[in-house]
């Protein structure tokens, strides 16, 4: 099947181009014959060639480094190829070419120049003019390595013959041509070189009028006061806070002072604490006291608080012995008459032991009272000392807020200081080159191109491509013109798009089929 | 009709023999002998009339009718001048632009147009042409009275006569697209062969004429592709 199939394809192509093969013809022909015309009647054009050499001068051969040099020379003929292009510049070599007369100042060489209102008028009065002439000319540099201090570059002119049909064949426009393409070539390279001037001189003003100028200056003065400011508050005020205040700018001690101040606090608490229970039992010490005083302590019950005899064993002691003594003067009462000696002496006994108790609650109780005086002294201290220190934080919050303000100016004024340093150094670099700028030379005058040689386009070559488009723009045609005709064209056409069989198919017969008479 | 009818039974033959025509041999004759057979011979209940007719104008409708009845009339081995079944009729229908008297270098005296509107019997308008066994119905006279000649009834009769004496009718008529006679014919003949010009009818015509003649009633035999052309060279066709 794969062959057939190919087979039919390739007939199909063949059929679409052969049948289509007069308009295809047609069309090639049209476009070989407007390639043809073309490059045959397009103007012949001349070219003039100046070359131009930039080099540094002597000074700066010895200032600046040879890279940089070379780096600076490449950058500089590279511009160079803008500015020979130039409107200006174009405008005044026309100018000169076809000899207007210059209305602006006369210059150091006593030639007279163009006024920039004259060049102006020029430009917006002859554009496609001036793109005309843009387009013949050019600027190269040469490859290959090229000296340090200097580089060459060349400015081509090209300059196009009038091959109007009223002067062909014969062409008498020739040497008139070339020797028009070294004219205006020389034209351009004045316009260019005085251009070139007049934009160094210019650029050499701007940058005296910024070095004279006092931006630096004040920033400079700005910075110092600053910087004087700050100096003085770090000797007077901050002394040996500086490192404090700067760690808590950045924030590490924040979380220190808190902890102390916690700490503080606590401690304060606990003194409270223990106050408070000394004082309560203070209290019922005296209280006892008064008690056992009024009534002569006979037969009274004392009762001691449990935490006074938790404190003092040597009470519990009398205590018990207080118990005692009274269980056997019980004991005896009975027995009162016959044991009143024994009884006087228990109850001697007695108020001895009363009385060493009570001596024993007030040893206890001025104890205590020393305690709770000391323990008062302590809180009030531990209070002084956290006042103290929360005043100390606070000052030194403020003296850090000014400091970091003080600190932020200085670094601004820091900045702008060196970003108009670096300006100044910049300008003062370029005022140095301005003074000494690198040299154009003209080597040489425009070469007067050859009248029997000009440049032309290659027509076998203007040929082939036409020849190839032709046939590209051929085959569209064919293809495009058989995908649009709806055209029956056979037995497979009819068959798929109507649906019926072909039951004849008669070939074109250029007799008469039927003879009659 | 009856009158008609009667006199064509009682005189069916042509009494004139007022031309002769031929194919010419070689090719065209072999082409037409082939197309004669794959009308007429190659189905089981093949039609014994046809219509012939092309979807545009000048696209050679009358001409391939011609060409086909010279060679089925030449193509029939008994000699000339006998009545029989074998015998073909060429009708002229079209009304519009009648050309098969022109193409057989004939006179339009009477012919198909005044039979049907019963002005005069068939055998006087009927033409033998020689040298074979082919009569021809010219268009006749009374073209102008075209709605009464394509009267469906009337068309009909003049079928079954002609199919009486005759082995096979061949109808040429106007092309389909532009006159409605191919579809009104169509409901009385049933088969059509459609004629047409390659490399110049647009096949949405031809869907066109094909639709038209099944709307009479009619079914499309198949197309004849006429002029066609064969634009590839013979030596780049024999390389590819």
């Amino acid at each position: 099947m794969a062959p057939a199939d190919s087979t039919r394809t390739r007939r199909e192509l063949a059929r679409v181009i052969f049948s289509r093969l007069v308009g295809m013809i047609v069309i090639l022909v049209v476009v070989l014959a407007s390639a043809l015309a073309t490059s045959y009647f397009a103007p012949w054009r001349y070219r003039s060639r100046v070359m131009m050499l930039a080099r540094a001068g002597a000074g700066q051969a010895t200032l600046e480094g040879r890279a940089t040099l070379r780096e600076r020379l490449s950058l500089f003929v590279v511009t160079q190829r803008e500015l020979v292009r130039s409107d200006p510049v174009l405008a005044a070599a026309l100018m000169k070419f076809h000899d207007e007369s210059p209305s602006g100042p006369r210059g150091a060489d006593g030639v007279q120049s163009y006024s920039p209102k004259q060049v102006e008028d020029y430009i917006s009065a002859n554009v496609g003019k001036l793109a005309v002439a843009r387009r013949g000319v050019r600027v190269q540099t040469p490859g290959g390595t090229a000296a340090a201090f200097s580089q060459t570059y060349t400015i081509t002119v090209e300059w196009p013959e009038d091959r109007s049909l009223a002067q062909w064949p014969t062409g008498t426009t020739r040497s008139e041509a070339a020797n028009g393409a070294q004219k205006f070539a020389r034209c351009l390279v004045e316009a260019y070189q005085r251009y070139r001037r007049e934009l160094e001189i210019e650029q050499t003003r701007q940058n005296a009028r910024f070095l004279k100028g006092p931006a630096a200056v004040v920033a400079k003065e700005e910075l110092d006061e600053a910087a004087v400011e700050l100096e003085a508050y770090i000797a007077s005020d901050l002394k040996g806070d500086l490192l404090l205040v700067e760690s808590m700018l950045s924030g590490i001690s924040e979380m220190g002072f808190a902890s102390l101040r916690t700490t503080f606090q606590a401690k304060i608490n606990s003194a409270d604490a223990r106050l408070e229970e000394l004082r309560i039992l203070v209290r019922e010490v005296a209280a006892e006291l008064a008690k056992d005083q009024k009534k002569d302590g006979k037969g009274v019950q004392v009762s001691l608080p449990a935490d006074t005899l938790k404190a003092k064993p040597s009470m519990i002691k009398l205590t018990d012995a207080i118990a005692q003594l009274r269980m056997e003067l019980n004991k005896l009462n009975p027995r009162f008459t016959e044991d009143y000696k024994t009884l006087k002496q228990t109850q001697e006994e007695l108020d001895l032991n009363l009385a060493d108790l009570y001596t024993a609650l007030d040893r206890q109780k001025q104890q205590l009272d020393l305690e709770i005086a000391t323990l008062g002294a302590h809180r009030e201290k531990l209070r002084d000392l956290v006042k103290e220190d929360e005043a100390r934080i606070s000052v030194l919050a403020s003296k850090a807020s000014k400091y970091k303000r003080l600190k932020q100016t200085f670094d601004n004024l820091q900045g702008i200081y060196n970003t108009r340093r670096e300006e100044a150094a910049a300008a003062a670099k370029a005022a140095a080159q301005a003074l000494e700028p690198l040299e154009v030379m003209q080597v040489g005058t425009p070469s007067l191109p050859a009248s029997s040689s000009p440049h032309r386009p290659i027509i076998w070559l203007n040929v082939v491509i036409g020849l190839l488009a032709g046939i590209v723009l051929a085959l569209t045609y064919a293809f495009l013109a058989d995908h649009f005709d709806h055209s029956v064209k056979g037995i497979g056409d009819v068959e798929t798009h109507v649906g019926v069989p072909v039951l004849a198919s008669i070939p074109r017969i250029r007799r008469r089929i039927i003879r009659a008479s | 009709m009856g009158e008609t009818e009667a006199e064509i039974q009682a005189e069916p033959r042509p009494q004139r023999q007022s031309a002769s025509a031929s194919l010419a041999g070689g090719r065209p004759e072999e082409i037409f002998r082939s197309l004669w057979a794959s009308v007429f011979y190659a189905a089981p209940e093949a039609p014994r009339s046809v219509l012939v007719c092309s979807a545009n104008r000048q696209e050679g409708a009358t001409t391939v009718a011609c060409a086909l009845a010279l060679a089925g009339a030449g193509s029939v081995a008994a000699p000339g001048g006998e009545s029989g079944p074998d015998r073909v009729v060429l009708v002229d229908l079209n009304l519009h632009n009648p050309a098969v008297h022109k193409q057989l270098n004939l006179s339009d005296g009477g012919g198909v147009s005044d039979v049907l509107v019963g002005e005069k019997p068939l055998a006087d308008v009927l033409r033998h042409v020689g040298p074979g066994k082919l009569d021809v119905l010219t268009v006749g006279t009374r073209r102008d009275r075209l709605l009464e000649v394509l009267r469906q009834d009337r068309v009909r009769d003049f079928l079954a006569d002609l199919e009486r004496h005759y082995g096979h009718v061949i109808i040429d008529t106007a092309p389909a697209n532009m006159y409605p006679d191919a579809q009104v014919l169509a409901g009385v003949v049933r088969s059509a062969v459609l004629v047409a010009q390659s490399q110049q009818t647009a096949r949405e015509s031809l869907q066109v004429a094909r639709k038209c003649i099944e709307a009479g009633g009619g079914k499309v035999l198949g197309v004849v592709l006429n002029m066609r052309t064969f634009p590839i060279p013979r030596f780049v066709y024999r390389r590819v």
